[in-house]
Order: structure tokens, then sequence, then C-alpha cells
């Protein structure tokens, strides 16, 4: 197990704190998942699926403690479209703590793949098979995860303002 | 030829140095990307903004000395883990040994004493079987019919029972006799029937017919002359099981 913490401790505490948006939290969660990783060493048959099975066993520490919590309303992306939308010609660089208020606002369903997709290179397959999920599924979240990232953090600020109301009918 | 909606909707999957759409799909992506220029400035704006939002996602500080406490914690749960998994065993091979020694203890004080003094007034008392009647009853009531020796006197049988006669595998009624004493005789009487054995050479007389060292053949009187009884005897003289009639 001190080799997994080598490898892989500082990716994991990203994950979870892109998840959960507190570095305490994250911490504790990063610690959990090493713990129960630990405990359950001899169910990891595959070295190289080393990664994903501690980004598994942390999503599923960090889905029992959201149940356990009561939580805000967290942003649906059902109505949006899956097909990517334009955007500005010149982008400007995200604040991460920005990019941290826009992904608290998402429900978890669509804040875990995008996070992965973005954070760890996470192929499709791996992350459907991360959350249980068909792969087509994924890949409808993902694309509007994506395109709510895009719009609410890549538009110029005057361009939001005024769009403040066309967001709103587009579930955002 | 890939029209400009599904060339949109497959370029939130096509991510460079990834193989996740199909071979063919990406390949018309390419070839749509190639022909037509708005969906090409498309894709680029978006591959920039992927990697502006990959940028953004990653750049999370790490706490100071998170690696420290994170191997100080495993250490503890580690120990906590043994601890736990010691006072399991221990409690798992307590239960255990409490169960088998109460298991010891309670066959050890079930088995009752042997009790020489009690063997002897009970063989005294011999049996509640005390006439020939008592003990064919006995045995019709486990499904067999067969007629007792009227010689021996049923002071002293000790019990029935049934037993392979020696020499055959034939099971037969077994009636034991015993008269303890100065000269204690014990006689073990194996009952055969004239449809298990052909009985020919002895004669129904209800005599000894046959004596060869503590072996007795004994033939039943008419009208139960279908009958004979083997006896194998021990110790004193056979007579002193016998009816004082008999006896003479």
């Amino acid at each position: 197990v001190q080799k997994l913490v080598a490898d892989y401790y500082e990716s994991l505490y990203r994950y979870a704190y892109r998840l959960t948006g507190c570095s305490a939290d994250a911490e504790d969660l990063t610690q959990e998942a090493f713990c129960q990783a630990q405990m359950k060493l001899s169910q990891l048959r595959d070295q190289n699926r080393a990664k994903a099975w501690l980004f598994s066993i942390l999503r599923n520490a960090y889905l029992h403690r959201l149940r356990a919590e009561k939580h805000e309303p967290r942003l649906s992306l059902d109505g949006m479209s899956d097909l990517a939308q334009p955007v500005p010609e010149s982008l400007p660089e995200v604040d991460p703590e920005r990019l941290q208020r826009a992904l608290n606002e998402l429900e978890e369903v669509f804040r875990t793949p995008i996070i992965l997709y973005y954070f760890e290179d996470f192929t499709y397959r791996e992350i459907a098979e991360q959350m249980d999920l068909p792969m087509g599924t994924v890949m409808s979240r993902l694309a509007r995860a994506k395109s709510y990232l895009r719009t609410r953090l890549l538009q110029p600020v005057s361009e939001l303002a005024t769009d403040g109301s066309r967001r709103a009918n587009d579930g955002l | 030829m890939m029209d400009c909606n599904t060339a949109r909707l497959l370029l939130n999957f096509a991510r460079p140095a990834s193989t996740e759409l199909e071979a063919s799909e990406a390949e018309a992506l390419q070839n749509h990307l190639g022909d037509c220029t708005e969906c090409a400035a498309l894709a680029q704006s978006q591959r920039a903004a992927d990697a502006i939002l990959k940028r953004a996602m990653q750049a999370v500080p790490l706490p100071e000395g998170l690696h420290l406490r994170l191997m100080k914690r495993l250490d503890r749960e580690r120990d906590a883990w043994w601890w736990r998994r010691i006072r399991r065993v221990a409690a798992v091979a307590a239960a255990l040994l409490l169960a088998v020694g109460g298991a010891w203890i309670w066959w050890r004080d079930s088995r009752p004493e042997l009790d020489p003094t009690l063997i002897q007034a009970a063989a005294q008392r011999a049996s509640n079987l005390n006439s020939p009647k008592d003990v064919e009853e006995w045995y019709r009531q486990r499904g067999v019919t067969m007629v007792a020796p009227t010689q021996f006197d049923y002071q002293w049988f000790l019990s029935p029972n049934f037993g392979k006669l020696p020499g055959t595998n034939r099971q037969v009624p077994l009636l034991v006799f015993w008269r303890p004493g100065d000269k204690a005789v014990l006689a073990q009487v194996f009952v055969v029937s004239k449809r298990q054995f052909n009985l020919e050479q002895f004669a129904p007389n209800d005599q000894i017919s046959w004596n060869y060292q503590g072996l007795y053949v004994i033939r039943s009187a008419p009208p139960n002359e279908n009958f004979a009884y083997v006896v194998l005897s021990s110790g004193g003289p056979l007579d002193r099981l016998f009816k004082p009639a008999a006896a003479q």
C-alpha cells in the first residue's frame, strides 16, 4: 500500500478536492480511501488497474458521505443539448476556484465524469465502469457537463450578464 | 458524408491521442473537419477550451505534509486492524475453549459410575420376565414367534435379545440366564426353529440331547417340537439354572 500511496496520493487528493470542494474533506476522503484500500488490498489483482480501483474506492466513500449529509439542491443538466457549442475565439484562463464553484453547483452524476475526464484522462469506458453506467449515458452526461463548464467559465463576463435569462432557460 | 450536426456531436468525444471514437467515425470526422471550415474552427476552439479547463481542473495545491499524515494514519489503521483481529481470534478461541471445556465436563459428569454392587443387585433381581410366556410375549411384540424353553428356572433369567448363532449367519432370539453364587453359571440360549435349521438329528423329547464341554442342544417337547435351544454355558453345572423338577 505504501507504493500505492506514493504513486497516487496526489491525484487522489486532487480528485477528492474537486469532488468535495473543501481541502479538509478532501484529505479525510483520501485517508479513508487509502485505509479501505489497505484493508481490501487482496482484491486488487491487476496492478495496472490500481488507479481506477483507488478512484472507485474514493468515489464510493464520497457517495456514502453524500447520502449521510443534507445538501443544497444541485444543478441538473438534463435539459441541455449534447451538441458542442461555439466558444469565443479568445479564451481567458479559468480561475481554479471559480471552476470549483461551478463544479459544486453540479449534481454528482455530472460532476464525477467531468472531473475524471479532464483531471486524469480516464477513457469513457473507464468512467462508465467506475460509475457503473452504460457508456452512452456517460457520453451524454459528459457532453452536457462540458458544455455547461464552457458556457459558465469561458464566456466573457459581459456576455454572461446579458445571457443570464437564456442560460436559465437552458437549464443553467 | 458526415453532416455538421453529427460532427459537432462527435467533437465532444474526439480527444487528441484518444481512441474513444470508432476508427471509421474518427476518419469520417477528420474528413468532415477537412472540408468544413466552420466545424474545423469549432473543433479548434473546443480543444483550446478543453486545454484551459484541464489546466484549471488540475490546479489543486497539495496540503503541506499530506503524504506523511497519510502514512501515519495508515500505520494507525493497520495497528488497529491487527488488534481488532487479535481480539476477534482470541474471543473465538476463548469461546471454543469454553465450549470444548463445557462439553468435556458434561461428558465426564454424565457417564454413570460402574458400580459392581448395583450390577450384582440388578442381576439378582434378574429381569421382569418371570416365565416362558413372558419371554414369548416379549419376542411376539417384536414380531418374532418363538417358544421359550420350559426347563429353565426364570428367576435366573437375565435378558432377552437377538444374536448371531456362532458358526452361522442367522440372527436368532438369544436368552441369557445367570445364577450367581459359589458355583455361578452363565448360559446363552440361542433359540433356533425347524424352519431355519434341520433339527432331525435331535430327538424331540425336551431333554438335553447332546453335551460337549459346555455346549448343549435341547429339543423342545411336543406339541412345540419345532424349536431347539443351543446353549453355550460356562462356569458351574447347567442344571443349577433349571427348575428343581427339570434338574432332577
